[in-house]
């Protein structure tokens, strides 16, 4: 599968604030800092942040969006509330549910410190 | 936190699936299981993640990331070779090609982006974290 997903950052102690607000809401350990580079381990999935290694701005994609598994909506709601109040912005539409071929769902949408784009999902109830 | 799904943007769909379709099969992952017409391709990663390239949804062209990669497992040496490859039959160009790679312990891996520019690596025998 994945040996990790990594993102870029312009600002790494932003981006650490961030992403510790959002992976420990959902029970995940904050991130640590190596050669540059801030290193989440959960559920044998590897997500770095890091500041290109070109020397170039780090820039988001435009069309891409990673997208992490809710429990429940009262966690996918604090998860977005976390990103919102450390530095990430509120994207899409506001945390909700809509409805999708395959079911009710429930999406919250964010943009981290430096513009890429996350969501969070799970089902919701009927 | 648990991973569910990764999307990436393209602009020129075809190209895509071509590059995709060769790249996950030199990994052992079938192809885009999405049906024809439906806007996005959709390949299914083991432990059944969806691995989704479409268009940008705000009409503006899309664009790949800086500091941005995704990195997969590759099953062998081997594997990583053939992914590489493939990739570059298929529209991907090297960002580094496939051997022990100095930056991740002479694991060995291969880089390469994909037709729109986005970065991709694999490697056998990485591990990263916990």
């Amino acid at each position: 599968m994945f040996t990790h997903i990594a993102v870029g950052s312009n600002d790494l102690d932003r981006s650490k604030k961030f992403y510790d607000a959002i992976f420990t809401a959902l029970g995940a350990k904050p991130g640590f800092s190596a050669k540059g580079r801030i290193v989440y381990s959960s559920n044998g999935i590897n997500f770095l942040v890091t500041t290109p290694i070109d020397g170039k701005p780090a820039t988001h994609g435009n069309g891409g969006t990673i997208g992490f598994a809710m429990a429940n909506p009262e966690l996918a709601k604090a998860w977005h509330d976390a990103g919102a109040a450390n530095g990430g912005t509120s994207c899409e539409d506001p945390p909700g549910v809509r409805e999708l071929p395959f079911g009710k769902t429930y999406l919250a949408y964010l943009r981290d410190p430096d513009g890429n784009k996350l969501c969070g999902m799970c089902a919701a109830a009927e | 936190m648990s991973l569910l799904s990764l999307r990436l943007g393209t602009n020129d769909l075809d190209k895509a699936r071509a590059f995709y379709d060769a790249t996950f099969g030199a990994l052992g992952i079938g192809p885009n299981t999405a049906p024809a017409g439906y806007g996005i391709i959709i390949y299914k990663l083991s432990g059944g993640i969806p691995f989704m390239v479409g268009k940008a949804l705000d009409g503006k062209p899309a664009t790949h990331a800086n500091g941005g990669t995704i990195g997969f497992i590759a099953p062998s040496e081997e594997a990583v070779t053939a992914w590489h490859a493939a990739g570059l039959a298929n529209g991907g160009s090297c960002e580094g090609p496939p051997g022990p790679r100095p930056q991740a312990g002479n694991k060995f891996g291969a880089y390469m982006r994909d037709p729109d520019g986005n970065k991709l690596c694999a490697y056998y025998g990485l591990r990263i974290g916990g």
